[in-house]
């Protein structure tokens, strides 16, 4: 374990992590440091033979056990500074990766949190509470229906029995249709929600009622016979209303890969992915887990979260988010049904293990480095690396591993996978009111990519000296260094002594220049191989650091890009929200005001909208969530306003436009704004003529603001280093949000080098940067948006002061 | 000749190693009153007190932002027969000069050595030497102690 080793190990060639390059390093130095006390002896020899004098005799022993001291001085010193090197960048090392995997687990928190509020909404939609209460009664009515109906055809056969004048038909004839109608009536569910069987069913009874028809008094069963006909077509309407609400919901947050609404007894009435309908819907959830975990859940608001890879609805490894709906009219609101949720896990997964991880030229991830999250039982739910590391089997995990605590740490040397590794572990500790699922996320780096010789990094001009004495240096690598420059300085002026002592000896002392030569030497050589090793260790210090600035650059940008997705997915599905096109084609004073009130339970069940308005097509706007501003807003026109415009001229259903951080004529105070919008189409069909624009206003100051502040970089302690400044810049390289605006002032365009400025579409880079009379080190990442959503071209950049 | 050669600044400096009792790292020193601006007070070493003549001030220079390094001169009675075989004298007082760092010995012949430029303002420059490429700026410190004793002689005087 790596902690441990920083108690227990001191520094030993025979230590396999020690590279090569290091093991001949320290052997050089240690031969040279030997070869000084054969060169002490000769001198203290030398003494004795040249002089006489008992007082320079002993002048010179001392200067040589000085000398001698100081050789097995420098000895222990190289140990130590080989310690310290190898501490510091285990210690980095751990801080760094600890907290990648933990960036890990968290955006899986972050984006399960945001999941559990959409099943939750989704609850509320009236269409799936009135479709299933609509389907209850049909259910309940038919039961009665079916039953009278069985009753009208026996005595309908019954009539036939005697063949009369006006039909020919046998008995039998009569038989076998009325047969085919019977047999139907025991299968109700069926009927109501299987397409095929109620297409063969009406396609009997329409036979059965031709055939009556030319009976006499067959009035009764052929009303029989039309009553069921309508009801099951009511209820066909109900479930293509559900299903269509529920696609509408795949189409706009498109992380699900399909979603159902379930009744108590597990019957499936409605599903999002068209291409499994027929095949679902009728069928039967009951022994699925995450039904059975939906409906052990007393609490009424409550959602559960079951993962599963073998459910009727999705084979593939899915999180379903369920919770139960109920009608909320009645008294003891009773469950009605439920709705699963089957998030692509599998995806998101991928997404994030392949985040973080180095790539080779091909851009595969380097060999060696591995990146996966295993639930609380210790089985992988996502893998980096499925072939080597199996989903659904337990991780080959060293025991500490796998009990962590919430929001724990963990590091460890082992083999995996048959190379030598440093394994790092985070537990998630959940993400604001969202516990977490105990998940755990790994993230396995070879050692010798750890302790890899640096090569020389750019460093914009910046000495190792300065480097040396930035903050950027621990305390104890400054010490060392310091160290080194006294020790190097005492071997000098010994030498300098020795020799100008020597000289004063004239001939006599002749002997006894090569031997502070050669002492001279060796101490240079051994000091200045010291300094190397230190400037080395900077330079990593620098390396690791600016990884560090990357990494949170890239995190921020992350942050705010999943954030946006979760916007744009949000707005597309309130586009299609009935109170809002009922609205806009019939703008009386009621519906307005539902719209208003429905608007407003929107925002309030979020906290990060400003405001949320609607406009009709002609760019007045006719509702808003907020209803305080709406006298501020009678008089503005947005027939102009990029957002609007953009969202107007969408041709495909299922469409969004933004409009990008800046000043909007919606908000007071100049505050800038960012605007997510969607089209509103007739009657809420995909593909109908729009008929007015849904925005709204993201809070962009305060959600960014708090999005920077998490990727500040902090010290081992957690405390946030003083002077660092996160920004972001959009496409135009303007600043739009800054941590410290009184340095990196807000509309400004930063003096950033052009490799920040001209950055790929997800690409990071760090550097050494000479800004604002500072220098400092930086971090940028520049956006490459999350699934569907593109991103705007931002990039996100974090400045860390090096003094 | 053998010369002890140190830094100031950017500038490179010399004095007759025979006169350099010893080198070391700067210790304390303690300030006296009244001296002249370019003795920085007094250090103890080993017992014996010695003056110390801070050569940046001598050279007008700015005070350096680290401790530096010490030379301690010989005495008359401590300096070698080598030296004065040479024509090299002492100060019967221990001095020592403050300097930057102490470089290295070199070993010169009598054709590396210049008369000191006529610019150079300070009587105890004695001259300037050649090494390869590199210039020494050569010292009298007997000029030097004399000049400053002498303006202390003035002062009291």
């Amino acid at each position: 374990m790596i902690a441990e080793r920083t108690a227990e190990n001191k520094f030993s060639i025979f230590n396999s992590l020690i590279t090569n390059d290091h093991r001949e390093f320290y052997e050089k130095i240690i031969n040279e440091l030997i070869g000084i006390s054969p060169i002490c002896n000769q001198g203290k020899c030398t003494a004795a033979a040249i002089s006489e004098n008992a007082t320079e005799q002993e002048q010179i022993t001392d200067l040589m056990e000085r000398v001698e001291t100081f050789a097995v001085e420098l000895h222990d010193g190289t140990k130590k500074l080989f310690d310290q090197f190898y501490l510091a960048k285990e210690d980095f090392c751990r801080s760094i990766y600890c907290t990648t995997a933990y960036i890990k687990v968290n955006l899986i928190d972050r984006t399960l949190l945001e999941r559990t509020c959409d099943v939750q909404w989704w609850s509320l939609e009236s269409a799936f509470i009135e479709s299933l209460m609509k389907l209850n009664k049909i259910s309940k009515s038919l039961d009665k229906q079916l039953y009278e109906l069985n009753e009208y055809l026996d005595a309908s056969k019954a009539a036939f029995e005697v063949p009369t004048l006006e039909t020919n038909w046998t008995m039998k004839d009569i038989t076998r249709y009325v047969d085919d109608v019977r047999s139907f009536l025991t299968r109700k569910r069926d009927l109501m929600f299987s397409k095929k069987v109620n297409e063969e069913f009406r396609s009997k009874a329409d036979a059965l009622a031709e055939q009556l028809g030319m009976g006499k008094s067959q009035e009764g069963t052929l009303n029989m016979l039309a009553k069921v006909k309508k009801n099951l077509e009511e209820a066909n309407e109900r479930i293509t209303i559900a299903c269509s609400r529920l696609e509408d919901i795949r189409n706009s947050y498109t992380i699900y890969k399909d979603l159902v609404i379930v009744l108590p007894d597990g019957t499936i009435v409605a599903n999002a992915n068209a291409e499994t309908r027929a095949k679902l819907v009728g069928s039967n959830v009951n022994g699925e887990e995450w039904f059975r975990r939906c409906h052990q859940n007393d609490d009424t608001t409550e959602y559960s979260i079951a993962q599963t890879d073998h459910s009727i609805v999705e084979e593939s490894n899915s999180l379903v988010f369920s919770t139960k709906l109920r009608d909320l009219n009645t008294a003891d609101s009773p469950v009605i049904g439920s709705i699963g949720a089957f998030f692509d896990l599998e995806e998101e997964a991928r997404i994030i293990l392949e985040d973080y991880m180095p790539r080779m030229k091909n851009g595969d991830i380097k060999e060696g480095w591995f990146s996966f999250f295993t639930d609380k039982d210790g089985i992988v739910v996502g893998s980096s690396d499925s072939n080597l590391i199996e989903i659904g089997k337990p991780a080959h995990l060293p025991r500490s591993h796998r009990k962590l605590q919430a929001g724990e740490t963990m590091s460890s040397y082992a083999s995996f996978e048959g190379g030598e590794s440093a394994i790092f572990s985070a537990m998630s500790d959940g993400y604001l009111d969202f516990a977490g699922l105990g998940w755990s996320s790994h993230l396995v780096v070879p050692t010798s990519d750890i302790f890899a010789s640096e090569s020389q990094c750019h460093t914009n001009g910046i000495s190792p000296d300065e480097l040396m004495r930035s903050r950027l240096i621990p305390e104890i690598n400054k010490h060392t260094y310091v160290k080194v420059q006294d020790d190097k300085q005492s071997i000098k002026l010994i030498s300098l002594n020795g020799i100008v002592f020597a000289s004063k000896l004239g001939r006599r002392g002749v002997a006894l220049g090569p031997v502070f030569e050669q002492i001279t030497e060796t101490g240079d050589f051994a000091t200045s191989k010291m300094e190397e090793l230190l400037r080395e260790m900077a330079f990593g210090e620098l390396r690791l650091n600016l990884q560090t600035l990357e990494t949170f650059s890239k995190q921020a940008i992350d942050l705010i890009d999943r954030s946006l997705f979760e916007r744009s997915a949000a707005i597309r599905w309130w586009a299609t929200d009935q109170y809002l096109w009922k609205t806009l084609a019939e703008p009386t004073d009621e519906n307005v005001q539902l719209s208003m009130r429905r608007l407003g339970d929107i925002n309030s069940s979020y906290s990060m909208y400003r405001n949320i308005v609607v406009s009709n097509r002609m760019g007045r706007l006719i509702a808003a969530s907020t209803p305080e501003l709406v006298p501020d807003l009678r008089d503005v026109r947005v027939a102009d306003h990029p957002w609007f415009t953009r969202a107007m001229k969408s041709k495909l259903g299922g469409e969004y436009a933004v409009q990008d951080v800046g000043k909007t004529e919606l908000e007071r105070n100049d505050r800038p704004s960012l605007i997510f919008s969607a089209p509103i189409r007739q009657n809420g069909s995909r593909n109908g003529e729009i008929i007015g624009v849904i925005g709204s206003l993201f809070d962009w100051v305060t959600e960014s603001g708090k999005v920077l502040k998490t990727c500040l970089p902090k010290d081992k302690n957690g405390k946030k280093i003083p002077g660092c400044i996160a920004f972001y810049t959009n496409k135009n390289f303007e600043v739009i949000e800054s941590s410290d605006p009184s340095v990196v002032a807000l509309h400004a365009v930063p003096d950033l080098p052009n490799e920040h400025r001209e950055l790929a579409v997800g690409e990071s880079v760090s550097g050494v940067l000479h800004f604002n009379g500072q220098n400092y080190i930086i971090g940028s990442s520049r956006s490459k948006g999350y699934r569907e959503y593109e991103g705007l071209g931002w990039s996100a950049h974090i400045l860390r002061p090096l003094f | 000749m053998q010369l002890a050669t140190f830094v100031l600044g950017e500038e490179s400096f010399a004095v007759p190693s025979l006169q350099v009792e010893e080198f070391f790292k700067a210790v304390p020193i303690t300030k006296v009153w009244g001296a002249d601006s370019r003795i920085d007070g007094l250090v103890n070493i080993r017992g014996r007190t010695a003056a110390v003549i801070n050569m940046r001030t001598c050279f007008e220079l700015p005070p350096l932002d680290r401790p530096g390094e010490m030379m301690l001169l010989e005495t008359e009675s401590g300096l070698a027969e080598e030296a004065r075989k040479i024509g090299l004298t002492a100060f019967e007082e221990p001095i020592v000069l403050l300097v930057d760092s102490v470089s290295q010995i070199v070993s010169i012949e009598s054709n590396e050595t210049f008369p000191s430029p006529a610019h150079t303002k300070q009587p105890f420059v004695e001259g300037v030497i050649q090494k390869q490429d590199r210039y020494f700026t050569l010292i009298s410190t007997e000029k030097l102690i004399d000049e400053i004793l002498y303006q202390i002689g003035e002062t009291i005087g």
